[in-house]
């Protein structure tokens, strides 16, 4: 039966080949990788890779070839594995799908001695059996008395582990199957971490082995410099071809080029998607994306799957493309075989732009005019007109102060109104982004004079500004390499110590930020003095803010860092999720949704000269954000590439300005100008009441009289509430928190992570809206404001106020029949703004 | 058919067996210790299955089947498991099956009524078999082995050192191995002679499993007594002064104390939670303390295994000297009553166990014990890494440390440390002759190299490995 299906699908496959990709597409043939090998010592291997190409489509059948060696004593060749069994050369012939190629191989070197290299086989098996995890051994005091450096980062803490700490008790030259460090994961003797090596199997013998010729440790004076990854970058599995085979080569620093496929680290980022086994053979399981991350010592590399299938009834449907944005969504959903949704209405589209640019719902009169316009350009002129408001400023500034933890706690002595008030001036004038990081992170001086110095009050330990400013503008979560190398990237402790070094000389002292002569980053276990972070070694640091080189390295143009983080992070606030996500967590082992759009945004947003308001502007424009959040059943699976509009929960901030603008309980935006100036208007006039009756020389007694005059002291109260719209909660860069605003996510601002915002619902918020105080006070003060309207005209004005949109028939005839037989009209008015302010429509943008 | 397939099997068994029946603890337990445990032991019992101990043996898991029905092996579930040609259910999962003479002593062992044949049906399997035999030594070793364990053998030049199932005996003017006491655990971990030179106490085992404290005539060379027992490697040993009573420790944190007239044990306790590194008996002999990883040392007392005081000053989270320091080394003063304690960190602390008592207190004083800096003097070893040894002679401290360097430390802290040897090789352990004339540090290679105890000059070195012995380097100008 086996054989009989074993047979059908080797006849599939070449029915694929001559028929299924038909007489049009040429057959190239197969490709063997490497085509040439040379194999230099006994144990030396080297996995190798069959392709098969029709024209442009490749997929693997290094396991489904058939793999004839010329000379059975010098190769033997197992899925593509090729080791050696005697010196010589032969000759390799792979069959597949009715094709053939071959290899040459020479061997020498196999009577040899190839002794097992601790540094470079026994701790790679080590991490690979998975002795060495965050949660066993490798935790910062080990497990059961064992330690083991996290992840192999430094084998001189495996090697005493190992056999200097233990008084010889886990290694038995002598007898090498009595090795405690063999029995214990054999389970030949209890043990918590439970099975973890299988005997006969590579990692098995590679321990044993390393035993067995004596535990040797030392440590070579070479690191890995690189590992190779075939095949590398993007691959694409169309079912039935749903398998390849990885090859892992570490080059040394010496020279060696060593095949590591089999004693590599393999995980997938997500392992429903595409699955990896301990020998590097990817296989793919639904349709997606998945990133499998190779290990191999303290590099790491990532290759990107992404698996199509084909979905029944799927057709794609082309929709009109505005930018490049739409291009490259489309390109990715086109492949994954995801339609895209319709385009909002003018409603959806005016309430989820207002919200997301300014923070605050459309009035009812703004939605009424713009669902009304003919404007072939409405839309665009909305966003235009959107952005150039003060709201967006200072909407956008309250996103920047929550990750720079502004507070009156952490920047006192009215250093969050200074530094609040810049971020503010900085989006406001739409400073270029790259200036605007510049400023802040070389900013010095006296902080209640220099505003942008406040960031480091906020942050005084050298830890906390190395992690925060990582976390800020880097998208890297670097605290891990603080201990020891981080685990799923790339950054060691010697980058962590480095980027400390960039502010170990920045000290607050008796108010001022100040550079001193002294400070330095140490590295904790080799006790270097680390050299900081993007300075150049021929400069002198003594007398360099080393600041300012770190934030030239940081702002150049092609950091791989500094343009992805920022447009992701202004996708994320659009879109509720990031192109990668979350948003700080940048890493290889944690892939871009849509790597090419995340690419092309941040060239785009590095040739218009770090533009914030121009990115805002263009993913505004684009069809991919004016999608309607209703999902088909040929999208609702997607939930990451932005087939259709997610939708996601007021912020707290938000929310309590929504239910204030349903209330009218706000002061309307849009004139706020004008009662600006008015206030300051009648202000002068009080003062120059004064002035007129004391006479010119009595100036400075005036001011004074003003100063003490009890309107005068109203009238700049007034002043003082309107120009930092205190009514607002989104409009303020550090509202205060209430229970509300608690309820509903706001983030107390003790980290740097967008993360602290919670956005998960929870049933204190049910009672918030049902029941709480703030909430009641806003519905009960609107109902005042809605009670001389006609029932039509309320009704009206109230979907207008919450949804932006007219109600429908049935809202109209049921809410009319409701306000008609009510007892009591005024009780009945508050309860349909209760009634309003609980749906769903109104808590969630859509 | 089946019926009489099985009848015809049990009788071809039971023809085929030898008379003898079959032992529980010399054949089953073995096995079911080797091959089981590791996922149904103390630590782990997957599927609701314990083999740790004889009784536990047969209470059924999850399944409800019975395990071992004695007299019935179609009736065992334990048997059917480990013999089952179904690869996913087969036992032990994801590892080899069972031998068939396994299986087969298994089988016998439940057909002639699964029975314990001696020992305490509630003793852990690993222990239940008692002393162990062990093995003759190498004869020549094919890796060289480090040296792990050293004592000179009293009123003599020569000095016994561990070896793989062996104490080797070596000539230290000549270099030559004058004697082998084999058929002792694989791992030595300590070595101690009472004073007249008769009798040997041995401490080690097998780590993870197995430890033993043995008594050897010396006279014979063989084992005379086996003091202890245990289901981890023995670490420490010392013998009291008036070699009564001998101590030791494990690596599952037991101390045992014995009656070396009597060859029995006193008392057995467990205070602490890591190797017992160090152990050393007061001059009066009231007191045993015990040094171990956990970063304490403990005072015993010898008359009844109570604690009677702990030592915290290895782990102090505040002031000058914190740090969390494991513990390697013990002993006492010999004139003061004052105890000397070592592991890593910079200092040898000198403290006194009963003013460590007085100011143990309780939760209640806490932060005033904190705002005192105690009684403990620290003193400042200048040795680069972890001391692992110590000695007192001549009125000085002899210190060693993980990579064979020496140091001499004033007891009083009146006078700074010397370094005698500066780093050599990694080396766990040291020994000095009662006259202090010398001191031995015994290498990872298997080197022991000798140094004059006032000078540091290195008189000789030698490889004290059977076959690995490369003849006496002299380095004496």
């Amino acid at each position: 039966m086996k054989q009989i299906s074993a047979l059908c699908i080797s006849l599939l496959i070449s029915s694929m080949g001559t028929t299924g990709f038909g007489q049009t597409v040429p057959n190239n043939g197969l490709s063997i990788s490497p085509p040439h090998i040379e194999l230099t010592s006994k144990r030396d291997y080297v996995q190798m890779i069959v392709t098969s190409s029709y024209g442009k489509t490749v997929h693997d059948v290094t396991h489904q070839a058939k793999w004839t060696c010329s000379d059975q004593k010098v190769i033997r060749a197992v899925n593509g594995k090729v080791t050696a069994v005697g010196n010589g050369s032969a000759t390799i012939s792979v069959q597949a799908e009715g094709r053939t190629t071959k290899a040459t191989i020479s061997v020498t070197g196999f009577s040899k001695p190839d002794p097992i290299s601790f540094k470079f086989e026994t701790v790679p098996v080590l991490t690979k059996q998975g002795c060495a995890t965050g949660s066993c051994h490798g935790s910062p005091h080990g497990r059961g008395g064992f330690s083991l450096s996290l992840l192999g980062y430094d084998p001189t803490i495996d090697r005493n582990s190992l056999i200097l700490d233990g008084f010889n008790r886990r290694t038995n030259t002598i007898d090498p199957d009595e090795s405690l460090i063999l029995k214990k994961p054999l389970l030949a003797l209890p043990h918590v971490g439970g099975k973890r090596l299988l005997t006969g199997r590579t990692p098995c013998n590679i321990l044993r082995g390393w035993i067995a010729e004596g535990a040797n440790a030392s440590l070579p004076d070479v690191d890995v410099k690189d590992i190779e990854l075939s095949p590398g970058g993007e691959h694409t599995f169309h079912s039935p071809f749903v398998n390849q085979q990885l090859r892992v080569v570490a080059k040394l620093s010496d020279g060696t080029v060593k095949d590591v496929s089999s004693i590599a680290t393999y995980e997938s980022s997500h392992p429903n998607v595409a699955k990896v086994d301990a020998d590097g053979y990817v296989t793919a399981l639904s349709r997606g994306q998945a990133g499998i991350s190779v290990r191999f010592l303290d590099k790491l590399k990532t290759v990107h799957f992404t698996v199509v299938e084909e979905v029944p009834g799927f057709k794609w449907v082309e929709r009109p493309e505005v930018n490049f944005i739409d291009k490259l969504v489309n390109q990715k959903l086109k492949q994954l075989q995801f339609v895209t949704s319709t385009i909002c209405t003018d409603s959806e589209f005016i309430r989820r732009t207002t919200l997301d640019i300014t923070g605050s719902l459309p009035s009812p009169e703004a939605a009424q005019a713009f669902i009304s316009s003919r404007d072939k350009y409405k839309r665009r002129s909305l966003i235009e007109h959107l952005l150039n408001s003060e709201a967006y400023a200072r909407f956008w500034a309250l996103k920047l102060a929550d990750i720079m933890r502004v507070s009156q706690q952490k920047m006192p002595n009215g250093g969050a109104e200074r530094f609040s008030d810049w971020l503010v001036d900085s989006i406001r004038r739409n400073q270029p982004y790259d200036a605007f990081v510049r400023e802040l992170l070389t900013a010095k001086g006296k902080v209640n004079q220099v505003a942008p110095a406040n960031y480091f009050v906020a942050i005084p330990t050298v830890e906390e500004r190395t992690e925060i400013t990582s976390q800020i503008f880097m998208g890297t979560r670097v605290e891990c390499a603080k201990c020891h190398n981080h685990p799923f990237e790339t950054w060691t402790m010697r980058d962590y110590y480095s980027i400390g070094a960039v502010f170990a000389r920045t000290n607050i002292n008796q108010g001022s930020l100040i550079l001193t002569n002294e400070g330095e980053s140490y590295h904790p276990t080799t006790h270097e003095k680390m050299s900081p972070w993007g300075t150049p070694k021929s400069i002198n640091l003594d007398n360099t803010d080393r600041r300012i080189a770190f934030s030239n390295w940081l702002t150049q143009k092609d950091n791989p860092f500094f343009s992805r983080v920022e447009v992701n992070r202004i996708w994320n606030e659009l879109f509720g999720k990031g192109i990668v996500d979350p948003v700080d967590d940048f890493r290889s082992s944690n892939p871009p949704a849509n790597i090419e759009l995340l690419d092309a945004l941040a060239k785009e947003f590095v040739s218009s000269g770090y533009d914030r308001k121009h990115i805002v502007e263009i993913i505004c424009n684009s069809q991919t954000y004016q999608r309607s959040a209703q999902a088909s059943p040929l999208n609702t699976a997607d939930d990451t590439l932005f087939s259709h509009c997610k939708v996601r929960m007021l912020s707290a901030e938000q929310l309590k300005d929504a239910i204030g603008t349903v209330t009218h309980q706000l002061p309307n935006l849009e004139s706020s100008m004008e009662t600006e100036t008015s206030l300051i208007q009648k202000l002068e006039e009080r003062r120059s009441n004064f002035k007129s009756r004391l006479g010119e020389s009595q100036a400075s007694l005036s001011t004074l009289l003003t100063l003490a005059d009890h309107d005068s002291i109203q009238l700049n109260r007034k002043l003082f509430e309107v120009k930092n719209r205190m009514a607002f909660a989104t409009q303020r860069p550090y509202p205060e928190r209430n229970e509300f605003t608690i309820a509903f996510g706001q983030p107390k601002r003790d980290t740097a992570c967008t993360c602290e915002r919670q956005s998960a619902p929870t049933l204190v918020q049910a009672l918030e809206l049902l029941n709480g105080g703030a909430a009641y006070d806003l519905v009960l003060r609107g109902s005042v404001i809605y009670e001389p309207l006609d029932n039509s005209t309320l009704i009206d004005m109230l979907y207008m106020s919450a949804y932006s949109r007219h109600p429908n028939a049935a809202e109209q005839a049921t809410a009319m029949k409701f306000l008609t037989s009510a007892k009591e009209r005024k009780s009945a008015i508050t309860d349909l703004i209760w009634t309003i302010i609980n749906t769903r429509e109104f808590v969630f943008q859509h | 058919m089946l019926n009489i397939l099985t009848v015809f099997i049990s009788v071809a068994v039971v023809q085929s067996a030898p008379t003898a029946a079959v032992s529980f603890v010399k054949d089953v337990a073995p096995i079911i210790v080797r091959r089981c445990t590791g996922c149904h032991g103390e630590k782990i019992n997957l599927g609701g299955y314990r083999a740790d101990t004889f009784r536990n043996m047969f209470k059924p898991g999850v399944s409800g089947l019975t395990s071992v029905e004695p007299g019935r092996p179609e009736g065992s579930n334990l048997l059917r498991l480990v013999t089952t040609k179904i690869e996913q259910v087969r036992m032990p999962k994801s590892d080899s099956a069972l031998t068939t003479t396994q299986v087969g002593l298994i089988k016998r062992w439940i057909l002639e009524g699964a029975k314990l044949d001696s020992g305490n049906p509630n003793t852990l399997l690993r222990s239940l078999a008692g002393a162990r035999v062990h093995p003759a030594a190498p004869t020549s070793y094919s890796k060289p082995l480090p040296v792990t364990a050293l004592s000179f053998v009293p009123n003599s030049n020569s000095i016994a050192v561990s070896g793989y199932n062996e104490v080797t005996i070596w000539d230290t003017v000549t270099g030559k191995m004058i004697r082998r006491i084999g058929n002792l655990p694989h791992w030595i971990k300590a070595i101690q002679f009472t004073k007249d030179g008769s009798k040997m106490v041995v401490a080690g085992g097998t780590p993870g499993e197995y430890g033993e404290v043995a008594v050897i005539d010396m006279v014979s060379g063989k084992r005379m007594a086996v003091l202890g027992v245990m289901s981890d490697a023995a670490f420490s040993l010392a013998l009291s002064a008036d070699n009564r009573y001998a101590a030791a420790g494990f690596a599952d944190a037991t101390v045992q104390v014995y009656d070396l007239q009597k060859l029995e044990l006193r008392w057995s306790t467990r205070v602490q939670s890591d190797w017992i590194t160090g152990l050393s008996f007061s001059k009066d002999g009231r007191f045993v303390v015990s040094g171990s990883r956990d970063t304490t040392v403990k005072v015993l007392e010898v008359a009844t295994g109570e604690l009677f005081a702990t030592y915290a000053g290895h782990n102090r989270q505040i002031g000058k000297y914190r740090g969390q320091f494991p513990v390697f080394s013990a002993m006492f003063d010999s004139t003061s009553g004052d105890a000397f304690s070592a592991g890593a960190g910079e200092w040898i602390q000198r403290w006194n166990p009963e003013k460590a008592k007085a100011e143990a207190g309780d939760a209640g004083d806490m932060e005033e014990r904190f705002a005192k800096a105690g009684h403990a003097r620290y003193l400042e070893h200048g040795l680069l890494d972890a001391v692992y040894s110590m000695h007192l002679r001549n009125g000085k401290i002899y210190a060693t440390s993980l990579q064979g360097a020496i140091s001499i430390i004033d007891p009083q802290g009146m006078v700074p440390f010397r370094v005698l040897v500066p780093t050599v090789e990694s080396s766990f352990v040291s020994a000095m002759p009662e006259d202090g004339s010398k001191i031995v540090t015994g290498a990872f290679s298997g080197t022991l190299r000798i140094y004059d105890s006032s000078s540091g000059a290195r008189i000789s070195q030698f490889v004290a490995q059977p076959g690995q012995s490369t003849g006496i380097k002299t380095t004496r100008r």
